[in-house]
């Protein structure tokens, strides 16, 4: 059944999955996490519609019991992508006009900024098993579905790529210390969206805002309550890099040597980094690698007969297409449909004509490997 | 609202605001407030203003002065407010020996936010006021090279300060060391904050920001360090005004009014800008800032320069020949 988006606003939206089949104890033991994403995501979507007399606004339903599967080791190694290496040759990287819309800075510093940028993002990432490690309730497929709403929320309030970047990394960061239950999941999510509207908006939605979006599931004083919860689990640290933060300095190195619009391969770079908040694997890369590997698959959709990294491409990102294959491969799997299917609010934004239909852009079914091998 | 349970707030509960509250009132009386089983003394309201107050206070653990700045919550059903989230989380990331560094963060229950902060003696405004200003050569050297190179950091992490001016450089006056405080501004994204007069004085500020500019840099930063820097050797301000406008004039009247050659794109900046202003020849930096070596009056004119975009950064600030004795003056600060 397919899902209406903010395309139809007026539409009110009750996300309910139904209740997995339960497994045993033994049977969870030996279960991958791709098989219980194939089941998760093969459960029916029940959409309710109901016109809402005062205002339009998404609301997410129950998160259902999915389990939390125990992954042997050997089965599914969550392996840290840490920086790959970078090229010894490596040049500052150019600031584009994109890299800060306001205020400017001075380009003398635009190196030292991406070094801290860098370091900044290694310090300040989540765990990337906690799922496994420490919560109890929360499953994957929970984490998909509040990310997939967050993307309807902050198209309801035309919030900044930032604040939704910078929402999920406050969510994964909370959930790497701290267990969750599945009833106060959206809860997480909207204060977390709070928090990074009033540190990314000029004009941040107020907390009866994201009370109503919740269909008032949750008051204002928990809203604050977890807000506070929030900031002093993270120690007051909130200005970690994102995947957009990268993708923001490389926006004009990404359509290099190339006569089509800008605007396509940067909405279409865009689509594919908000697709990647929707998958607990992609916990292992790093903001960067993401955002390098958005840019080489942005370039293969749109020029698939054309290498899609360059020479400059590998010195501006400090990263050669070997260090970006694995990243690049779940980015399409994830583009292609291939995973991630029954979340649709990312795919049905980057549908719109506002986003040049960048979501409707026909692919390859594979990436040539060739396109990996060092040039 | 908070339970037991989950009151992260640690020392700075709210008994800390009760006593807070318990000091201002009887502070005439002489009363001591009872600090029992806090990890803060406070010994005293150092200040108050709109956003808050701020208490000298004493670490209990550690016997160490320190400063906490309680910033008082108006809507509290709107949770923590945006500048303080910024501020906060922007002073976390700031690590430098001419940073205040911030020590602690709390929320109380009723309605504040609690910063404590590493004490510093005094500020360079009540330096410059109650010592007759720093008269010796090597002093203003050692103190202009510690601004800069806490602003040449700040700019190096993405970072202006945009509110520089001496009450907001603190010394530690045993070492002779310069800390930058106050990034109440810093984070600031939303600008018309910038512009409101009730934010203080304007001697300090840039003037793409008194001609209202909306495409700054780190380069605003720079001129208020180099009006800082003036008023160190002259001990006053080096233009005062009570308003935006007279700051523009009294600056245009020091430096000349600026041109298209001067300044390009100040006349789509200020399309009426010779309507407003006469034509002012410069009378020269020279003419007021006479107690100063030719290279430190070098570099306040590449700081007071009009056009943005040819004013010194303070990474270049630091390699100037003014501090080629640089390392004379960093004896000061052992």
């Amino acid at each position: 059944m397919e899902t209406h988006s903010l395309i139809h606003p007026t539409l009110q939206l009750h996300l309910l999955l139904s209740l997995c089949s339960k497994f045993t104890h033994t049977r969870k033991k030996m279960e991958t996490r791709a098989a219980s994403k194939r089941k998760a995501n093969a459960a029916t979507i029940v959409i309710v519609e109901k016109q809402h007399p005062k205002r339009q606004r998404v609301v997410l339903g129950e998160l259902s019991n999915l389990p939390n599967i125990i992954v042997p080791e050997t089965q599914n190694p969550r392996k840290e992508k840490l920086q790959c290496r970078k090229n010894p040759n490596m040049k500052k990287p150019s600031l584009t006009n994109n890299t800060l819309s306001f205020p400017q800075i001075d380009e003398s510093y635009d190196f030292e900024i991406f070094e801290y940028l860098h370091a900044m993002e290694r310090k300040r990432r989540p765990m990337i098993d906690y799922v496994e490690k420490v919560q109890k309730q929360v499953t994957t497929t929970m984490r998909a579905i509040l990310v997939d709403w967050l993307v309807e929320v902050a198209e309801e309030y035309k919030l900044l790529p930032d604040t939704l970047h910078l929402s999920v990394s406050y969510i994964d960061r909370f959930l790497s210390v701290s267990p969750v239950s599945k009833s106060r999941l959206q809860l997480l999510g909207v204060s977390s969206m709070l928090i990074a509207a009033k540190y990314e908006e000029v004009d941040p939605p107020r907390v009866d805002a994201f009370c109503n979006i919740t269909d008032n599931t949750y008051h204002k004083a928990e809203v604050v309550k977890m807000e506070a919860d929030i900031l002093k689990t993270l120690k007051f640290e909130m200005g970690n890099p994102t995947v957009n933060t990268f993708l923001r300095r490389f926006a004009d190195v990404a359509s290099e040597n190339q006569k089509t619009p800008n605007l396509q391969i940067e909405f279409l770079i865009g689509y594919l980094a908000e697709l990647s908040l929707l998958d607990y694997d992609c916990l292992i890369f790093l903001p960067s690698i993401l955002a390098a590997s958005a840019i080489f698959l942005a370039r293969f959709i749109i020029w698939p007969e054309v290498h899609p990294w360059t020479s400059s491409l590998s010195e501006c990102l400090g990263y050669t297409p070997a260090d970006l294959k694995e990243c690049v491969l779940i980015l399409h799997d994830l583009y292609l449909s291939r995973k991630a299917v029954s979340f649709k609010a990312v795919r049905e934004k980057y549908k719109q004509h506002k986003f040049k239909y960048v979501a409707n852009l026909p692919s390859p079914p594979h990436v040539p490997s060739y396109y990996f091998e060092e040039q | 609202m908070w339970n037991e349970e989950s009151d992260w707030i640690g020392s700075f509960d709210s008994q800390l605001a009760r006593l807070a509250e318990c000091r201002m009132c009887s502070r005439d009386r002489g009363e001591r407030p009872d600090a029992t089983g806090m990890d803060l003394e406070v010994l005293e309201v150092a200040e108050e203003g709109s956003y808050g107050r701020v208490f000298r206070c004493l670490d209990i653990h550690t016997g160490a002065l320190v400063t906490m700045k309680q910033i008082t919550m108006v809507r509290l059903s709107q949770g923590v407010p945006a500048p303080i989230i910024r501020e906060v989380s922007l002073l976390k990331e700031l690590h430098h020996a001419n940073i205040v560094k911030l020590l602690r963060v709390g929320l109380t229950e009723n309605r504040y936010v609690n910063l404590v902060f590493e004490h510093l003696d005094y500020d360079l405004h009540h330096f410059i006021v109650n010592r007759g200003y720093p008269k010796d050569a090597l002093t203003v050297k050692s103190f202009m090279y510690q601004i800069l190179s806490a602003v040449a950091y700040c700019h190096s992490l993405k970072v202006l300060h945009r509110d520089l001016k001496p009450s907001n450089v603190l010394i530690d006056h045993s070492k002779r060391l310069i800390k930058l405080a106050d990034f109440r501004l810093a984070g600031e994204f939303a600008d018309d904050l910038l512009y409101t007069e009730k934010l203080g004085t304007s001697w300090y500020r840039a003037p793409e920001i008194l001609c209202d500019s909306r495409q700054y840099s780190t380069q605003i930063d720079l001129w208020s360090v180099g009006c800082i820097f003036a008023e160190m050797v002259i001990g006053q301000p080096l233009v005062q005004a009570i308003n935006c406008r007279d700051e523009l004039e009294g600056i245009f009247k020091l430096l000349g009014t600026p041109t298209e050659e001067t300044w390009p794109g100040i006349t789509k900046l200020m399309p009426n800008l010779h309507i407003y202003y006469p034509k002012f020849d410069a009378l020269g930096l020279e003419t007021f800032v006479t107690d100063l070596e030719p290279s430190g009056l070098n570099l306040l004119s590449m700081m007071l320069c009009l056009d943005p975009s040819r004013r010194i950064s303070a990474e270049a600030a630091l390699k100037h020949a003014y501090f080629i004795d640089v390392n004379y003056v960093s004896l000061l600060l052992l």
